[in-house]
């Protein structure tokens, strides 16, 4: 009976006797909703980096009141490495920076072209505050003054660039985030990737197109367009929505706008022999979206012909433009080729592992695209 | 008081008797003699004022031995139950039994006759009862609105009225050496297992104190676990629920001047359901039940939970939660632990308060405390307006625990968790909760493991734990045979 | 049906005990051997090995119903080789009681508790695992049987809501593989499935006779963590794909901190899965330990009390606190696996090989 007592009283005690080591109260915290990561390149100090720290007292509260400052702060400092940095920012801050909370990560164009940017996310991957769900962002801009343009509808910059990507469905130009996870990944299969790309458009933030990075040698390679954005979404089967515009000069109509309803692309890559070639097949169902050919009759069978093969076009087209920026321009398989051929020519791919780079260039891209029209809205204009 | 003991089995000469009794009370100035003469019989009956009915000693003993005098034929000794127009008389040789019935209300009647004397008892109890009310402390919704009362006799009527079955037993013991006082168990034969009814009996006559006073006393002194805080024993005061506990198989123990009557065994599932959940159909029932069992968890590990996110975890709050959070917590004085035990000791003061006032005084100091202390608190920034929300959460979940016992006990095993996760956070939440666990693995309530259902594992029983499955027409449990 | 009832809670003691840090450093170590995506196949291998040695460890046991290892061992072999016999596999239950909170703490230390010494975690945890010892083999059994419904709604849970990260691609191809590099896979995936051999101490708390019933005991058990590991497995590879597994220290964990839902009340899980974790860690030490305080009073007979349950928990405490690092931590399990095979086939098959020749020559 009293042996059970004692241990209770044992474990007990030793809960009393350990201080709290890891106790900290919440508002003793420095909250960093996003960090930007430059170069500087000088004597002292090589890369600078800007931590954005939540200013609980500037929140402004449901009930009123003043809301003088602003909600966030941003501390740039310079160091040698990241994590000297961040510990630095002691000497400014008496709230230890937490980085539980991230909500972005932004990078800016000058540090991934002088550094890879494996080594750059080293510290990053390796302590556990940072989640693998931060997304990664690349800007032209200078890092301190894009993390510093008043967002618009969010409390903090941070939030409202991660945000950005939440209309993936309504734009072929918005892409996915990158987050952590997906680059380490990258990383470690040792494949060319893209970053998505955020730039200052009168004082706002803005989700640009989206910087390429070898798998050479870890750094920036080039450069893709919004439009040309649009294209890698196709071919990476990840067009949620989004629309088509079929310009006048295309066909012999005045322009037609076609909403994409849903969207699939297959991969697959066929050996002949010993000679790879990539048949990319998309197959999309979109709807009559705008219309400025008042004459047209869509009760008429046969209606939707001559644009689904301008629409295919266009599509095919801008894929072609992005497969050949890839394989020409570049010779980067930024496009998830590879990953098609690993699982379905797993032999070819054992054998020119290796080499892919310069066997992605050579290899024939054919691409298919289907359109299946499904409607034309709730009434038709004549 | 010391009992004496009698010399023989016959009661002594009428006068020594007399004088037993009186030496036995004291002289107590309640304690009357009233001598009459029957024929050739002397005749004393002795009683205790207060609780003897004078009425029907007036009309059930006097007046018939007086008419029999009257009639001037002879009266035997032996004949004297026969006068009496009373349906229960009993010849009592035991000098014990004697004072025993004397303190009952029944009024003694000694006859003597030359050398032979008898004594009979002749039940003549004037109860002082209320009527058996609802219990105040267990209020329901639907269902009988009775309760148990002081009186024993009334509470084995009201179990009999609501079980009419000729299986249930009960069975009476007698507890304490200086202030006796009737323990009568109840059970339904058949239905209860033997081992069960048999620890009853052997945990009751080990029962060795000077005196009971009630149910509450009574159910300590059953326990085996003398440092747990959970309960062995139920202890309740509604009719339907001892009902339906010994239709479950259980035991129940009534006391004598006591509303409180034990049921045992009793598992934790026990003390989460309310008679109600069975009154209502079967899928509100359930989410009702899977409420109570919610609302028990919450108040156990609210408070914990939400120190250890504060000042450990603070990756796992959601962001926007965690900004406005250190916000409101912004300029607060204490670290959130002493924040969270200042208010958990307010809360507590202000329940024990509101108990022991009388009721419109008590509902007025828990407005005082709710909405003075509370809002002042937060606005003079004492305390974070989280921390009264998750404080006064609790407080309310603990609230809708049915069973007041299992509520004592959580919030017991509340401080001891919140303590915990004061010290190592999640982690040590999840330790202090081993431990819980583990000690309420090992409790047993006569020989029934707490955690019945779940450890070990009774998948058909499930079926009334978390809810409460519908009733099948037709199927008979058969308890006793498992 | 009284067979059912009898056997339900030595699966539920099995699998409660089996689950324990493979869960999270087993698709690493596999990564690292087998190294394509459908390694979970090797789980599966290692899983029939596994229950092969079951049955091995059975057909001894079965042969001396109601007695433990600890009894029948100087029986069966003569008095102190027996005993030293028994103390084998008491270093073994040490050692890897001893490794799987060791691992665990460096868990707690790296997501949870960064700054709290390692003996404190340690400490703590043991200390409570003393008092689940002391209170006997029947409650231990009832206390698993009690959380085993919370883990597996935890890991079930954690599989609903991980089930939208998945990308098809990372689990391609299915088919085309290196069967030699799976089967290579099998020699590490088998060590996550001890456990099994914990029926020689069960075998003092309720007889194993039955083949029937036995090979039902041990196919559900070992079939159901089988079934857990593959999910997870093919949960982790993914979701976190086979390249980065290899070099993702506890990739389990970084897996259900990839689960973000935003805008729910809770946007994060890794808490539901650290949660399960520990508990299933705390039952896997449980048992160990058990068998391990069983084993020294059986060894030097006395009955089981309050100084050697501390004897043991110290001895287990500080074997825990052996490796330096992480790295060190890794490593010896080498030495963990050599003993284990000692342990688990070693010991039974010899026992086996004495106890059928004494009964031929007999």
């Amino acid at each position: 009976m009293k042996r059970p007592i004692l241990l209770i009283l044992l474990s007990s005690l030793l809960l009393i006797l350990s201080a709290c080591w890891d106790s900290d109260e919440i508002e003793d915290l420095g909250i960093i909703m996003a960090i930007g990561l430059d170069y500087v390149d000088e004597q002292s100090a090589r890369y600078s980096m800007t931590n954005q720290y939540v200013v609980p007292n500037n929140i402004p509260s449901t009930q009123g009141g003043g809301n003088q400052g602003s909600p966030f702060q941003n501390l740039t400092l310079d160091g040698n490495n990241f994590f000297e940095i961040i510990r630095k920012n002691s000497l400014e801050s008496d709230r230890p920076p937490n980085y539980t909370h991230l909500k972005s990560m932004v990078v800016s164009e000058k540090l991934i072209e002088h550094e890879p940017i494996n080594k750059i996310i080293s510290f990053f991957l390796r302590d556990h505050e940072f989640r693998r769900t931060v997304p990664v962002f690349i800007t032209k801009e200078n890092v301190a003054t894009i993390l510093s343009v008043k967002p618009t509808k969010e409390m903090f910059p941070a939030v409202q660039i991660k945000e950005l990507t939440q209309n993936i469905d309504r734009s072929l130009n918005v892409q996915d985030n990158l987050n952590f996870g997906d680059l380490s990944k990258h990383l470690s299969d040792r494949s060319s990737f893209v970053i998505p790309e955020i730039s200052i458009n009168q004082d706002r933030i803005h989700l640009a197109g989206a910087g390429i990075i070898s798998n050479k040698d870890n750094k920036i390679a080039g450069w893709l367009t919004p439009e040309e954005v649009g294209g890698l979404k196709w071919i990476k089967d990840t067009v949620r929505g989004g629309l088509v515009t079929i310009d006048p000069e295309q066909s012999s109509e005045d322009q037609i706008v076609l909403e994409i309803n849903k969207s699939q692309t297959k991969i697959e890559p066929v050996l002949k022999g010993d000679q790879l070639s990539i048949i990319l097949s998309v197959n999309a169902s979109l709807r009559l979206g705008e219309d400025w050919n008042i004459e047209r009759n869509v009760f008429k069978p046969g209606w939707d012909k001559e644009l689904k093969k301008n629409g295919e076009e266009i599509v095919k087209e801008s894929i072609e433009n992005v497969v050949s920026l890839a394989q020409e321009e570049f010779g980067l398989d930024f496009l998830e080729f590879s990953t098609w051929v690993r699982i379905k020519q797993p032999e070819y791919w054992k054998k020119h592992e290796k080499e892919w780079n310069s066997e992605f260039s050579k290899v024939p891209v054919i691409v298919n695209v289907d359109f299946t029209l499904t409607g034309y809205g709730t009434q038709d204009i004549n | 008081m010391r009992i004496r003991r009698s010399n023989s089995n016959k009661p002594n000469p009428q006068s020594a008797v007399e004088d037993q009794i009186k030496l036995a009370f004291h002289d107590s100035i309640d304690l009357q003699f009233k001598k009459l003469k029957v024929a050739s019989l002397d005749i004393t009956l002795v009683f205790l004022k207060d609780i003897s009915d004078p009425m029907t000693i007036q009309k059930a003993i006097i007046s018939p031995l007086l008419s029999a005098s009257e009639g001037g034929g002879p009266v035997q000794i032996d004949g004297i139950p026969e006068l009496l127009p009373i349906a229960s008389i009993e010849e009592v040789t035991d000098f014990n039994l004697i004072t025993a019935h004397l303190m009952d209300g029944f009024t003694i009647i000694i006859v003597k006759h030359g050398h032979i004397q008898n004594a009979y008892v002749v039940d003549t109890t004037k109860f002082i009862k209320r009527t058996p009310d609802e219990p105040v402390n267990e209020p329901t919704i639907s269902g009988s609105r009775d309760g148990f009362i002081e009186c024993i006799q009334d509470n084995k009527a009201l179990l009999r009225m609501h079980l009419k079955s000729k299986d249930l037993i009960f069975e009476k013991f007698t507890i304490g050496t200086d202030v006796i006082t009737y323990i009568y168990v109840a059970y339904l034969k058949g239905r209860t297992k033997e081992t069960l009814v048999q620890e009853v009996r052997d945990r009751i006559s080990s029962v060795k104190v000077d005196y009971v006073t009630d149910g509450g006393i009574l159910e300590q002194l059953l326990e085996r676990n003398k440092f747990s805080v959970f309960p062995e024993l139920t202890a309740t005061q509604h009719p339907t629920k001892v009902a339906n506990a010994l239709l479950e198989g259980r035991v129940s123990i009534l006391t004598d001047g006591s509303p409180t009557t034990l049921i045992a065994p009793t598992t934790l599932n026990m003390l989460l359901q309310t008679p109600d959940d069975y009154y209502f159909k079967w899928i509100p029932a359930s989410l009702i039940r899977l409420l109570s069992y919610i609302t028990a968890l919450i108040s156990v590990l609210l408070p914990a939970t939400y120190i250890s996110l504060v000042s450990f975890q603070h990756g796992l709050i959601p962001t926007s939660l965690a900004v406005s959070l250190s916000k409101t917590r912004e300029g607060v004085p204490f670290p959130s632990v002493i924040e969270a035990f200042l208010m958990e000791f307010t809360i507590e003061i202000l329940r024990e308060a509101g108990v022991r006032l009388p009721k419109p005084i008590g509902s007025t100091v828990s407005i005082v405390g709710a909405i003075v202390i509370g809002e002042t608190a937060v606005s003079s920034g004492i305390v974070s307006p989280m921390m009264v929300m998750v404080i006064s959460f609790t407080a309310i979940c603990s609230f809708a625990i049915p069973n007041y016992q299992l509520s004592l006990a959580l919030r017991t095993i509340r401080f001891f968790i919140l303590f915990s996760a004061a010290m190592l956070g999640i982690y040590g939440m999840l330790i202090a909760i081993f431990i819980v666990t583990t000690h309420l693995v090992k409790l047993r309530s006569f020989s029934t493991p707490f955690l019945e259902p779940f450890a070990p594992i009774n998948l058909k029983q499930w079926k009334d734990s978390f809810v409460r499955l519908y009733f099948r027409a037709g199927a008979k449990e058969d308890k006793a045979n498992e | 049906m009284n067979e059912k009832q009898s056997s339900l809670p030595i699966i539920i003691f099995l699998i409660s005990t089996i689950i324990g840090v493979g869960i999270v450093t087993l698709p690493r170590q596999t990564a690292l051997i087998v190294g394509q995506p459908n390694m979970w196949v090797s789980v599966i291998f290692g899983a029939i090995i596994a229950f092969l040695n079951a049955l091995l460890i059975f057909m001894l046991i079965k042969r001396y119903p109601k007695q433990t290892l600890f009894d029948f061992a100087p029986e069966v072999i003569g008095k102190w080789i027996g005993k030293l016999f028994s103390l084998v596999f008491v270093a073994y239950a040490i050692s890897i009681s001893a490794f799987i909170i060791r691992t665990m703490s460096e868990i707690v230390n790296y997501y949870l508790l960064d700054r709290t010494p390692k003996v404190v975690v340690l400490a703590v945890l043991i200390l409570s695992c003393m008092y689940l010892v002391s209170c006997g083999l029947t409650n231990i059994v009832m206390f698993f049987q009690l959380y085993f419904p919370i883990i597996l709604a935890m890991f079930f849970l954690l599989t609903i809501l991980s089930i939208k990260s998945i990308e098809p691609t990372n689990l391609r191809p299915i088919f085309v593989n290196d069967g030699f590099a799976l089967l290579k896979g099998t020699n590490t995936t088998f060590f996550s499935f001890v456990g099994y051999e914990l029926i020689m101490v069960l075998s003092g708390y309720q007889s194993f006779t039955k083949w029937r019933s036995m090979t039902k005991i041990l196919g559900i058990s070992l079939g159901a963590v089988c079934i857990i590991y593959v999910l997870f497995f093919i949960l982790n590879i993914g979701i976190l794909s086979i390249g980065e597994l290899k070099v993702i220290t506890f990739p389990t964990i970084e897996m259900a901190k990839t689960i973000e839902y935003q805008g729910f009340f809770f946007e994060r899980f890794e808490l539901l899965f650290l949660f399960g974790w520990i508990i299933t860690i705390f039952t896997t030490l449980t048992a160990y330990y058990y068998s391990a305080l069983l084993g020294i009073c059986k060894t030097i007979n006395c009955k089981r009390n309050i100084f050697v349950n501390i004897f043991v928990g110290a001895l287990i405490l500080s074997l825990s606190l052996v490796p330096t690092g992480i790295t060190e931590l890794f490593s010896s399990s080498t030495y963990l696996n050599n003993l284990s095979y000692a342990a688990l086939i070693g010991v039974p098959f010899i026992l086996l090989v004495v106890s059928v020749t004494k009964e031929k020559f007999q």
